[in-house]
């Protein structure tokens, strides 16, 4: 027998020496004999509950994600609502016919005195063939910025209004439209990095 | 089937002993592992038993590292005094049972099961995650430990006679 065998057989015989206390084994044996008594079913039901709770996690997914996306539905409206929106906005505006509160017979003029503007007032290409005479303008806003309204009177004395805002990124996308609201025809179009609507 | 068990469970016991020496660790580390075993519905094998009674033996043995604690048989407590439990009196040979609480629990771990269970070296490697060559150098460095211990310890006795 070599030296490791005898230290094998020592170290085998200790370890086969050291036994669990009775009592102690008892004790682990009964924690077995306890979960085997488990009827089946408590088995399954554990493992149903823990499929009810996926499937439950599951479909509360599935609805968050469908309320997420009725949510960005309803905060990124499509073009058309966004028209049909700003449209709305230019013919209340439009009827109320506000007094200006700034006098000019250009929009240079009215640049000079409507300091507060984050966009510089232009002389829209498309109205200039028109004749529309300059009365005033007035602060206003369009879907929450800042706007001018400044009030127009064509050669047959008609009173029109035109709205003014920076062109940002809601009105970026509105190339050229018209629209039809409350009776008002108005047309809105994009020039020089300003976004553009006029009303009568 | 309850014989069975009581044989599982006196193997766990002693594997579990051979990784932290202390007969009181020993016994709680098997009745984690053991309810682990039950509550995972775990079969009730020797192999998965000594992996449970393994993991939980180097999380606590990890925890140890990082949260340094006071064993609670070295605080003395004078009122108590009576009570308290020299484990080391468990042991009946009290020449190898220094020599084993000289090892590091790798190296107890490896011999038992090597000479205990009679793994062969390329098994034990599957349970203890060591390179084959790692637990055969392993098990005859323990093997030279334990003799060294045993020949230093002979000379000691005559020395004193």
């Amino acid at each position: 027998m070599s030296e490791h065998d005898v230290t094998d057989k020592a170290v085998k015989d200790y370890y086969q020496e050291k036994t669990l206390s009775a009592e102690k084994l008892q004790q682990l044996m009964d924690v077995a004999q306890l979960a085997e008594k488990k009827p089946a079913a408590e088995v399954v039901n554990w493992k149903s509950r823990w499929l009810i709770q996926r499937n439950i996690s599951i479909a509360a997914s599935l609805l968050l994600a469908v309320l997420i996306l009725f949510q960005w539905m309803n905060v990124a409206p499509t073009q058309q609502q966004l028209v049909a929106s700003i449209a709305k906005e230019i013919a209340i505006n439009h009827q109320k016919q506000f007094a200006s509160d700034f006098s000019a017979s250009s929009y240079a003029g009215l640049s000079r005195v409507m300091t507060k503007l984050d966009f510089k007032l232009t002389d829209p290409e498309r109205l200039r063939s028109k004749g529309f005479e300059i009365l005033g303008g007035r602060y206003c806003s369009l879907s929450g910025h800042i706007a001018v309204q400044v009030r127009l009177k064509n050669s047959a004395g008609e009173i029109f209004t035109l709205y003014q805002t920076n062109s940002h990124e809601t009105f970026k996308a509105l190339t050229e439209h018209t629209a039809r609201a409350k009776g008002i025809d108005i047309e809105m179009w994009n020039e020089g990095g300003v976004f553009l609507g006029i009303a009568g | 089937m309850s014989e069975s068990l009581a044989i599982l469970l006196q193997h766990g016991y002693r594997y579990a002993l051979s990784l932290a020496y202390h007969s009181a660790k020993a016994e709680d580390l098997l009745q984690d592992a053991w309810v682990a075993v039950i509550q995972a519905d775990g079969p009730h094998e020797k192999g998965y038993l000594f992996c449970a009674i393994r993991s939980r033996f180097y999380n606590l043995h990890k925890r140890e590292l990082l949260v340094p604690m006071v064993p609670l048989e070295s605080i003395v407590e004078p009122a108590h005094d009576s009570i308290n439990v020299n484990y080391e009196d468990d042991f009946e040979d009290p020449r190898l049972d220094a020599a084993l609480s000289q090892l590091r629990s790798i190296e107890r771990e490896v011999l038992y099961l090597s000479a205990v269970e009679g793994y062969t070296a390329q098994e034990i490697t599957t349970i203890t995650g060591q390179a084959r060559g790692t637990v055969l150098s392993m098990l005859n460095r323990t093997r030279k430990k334990i003799q060294c211990y045993f020949s230093a310890n002979e000379v000691k006795v005559v020395s004193h006679e």
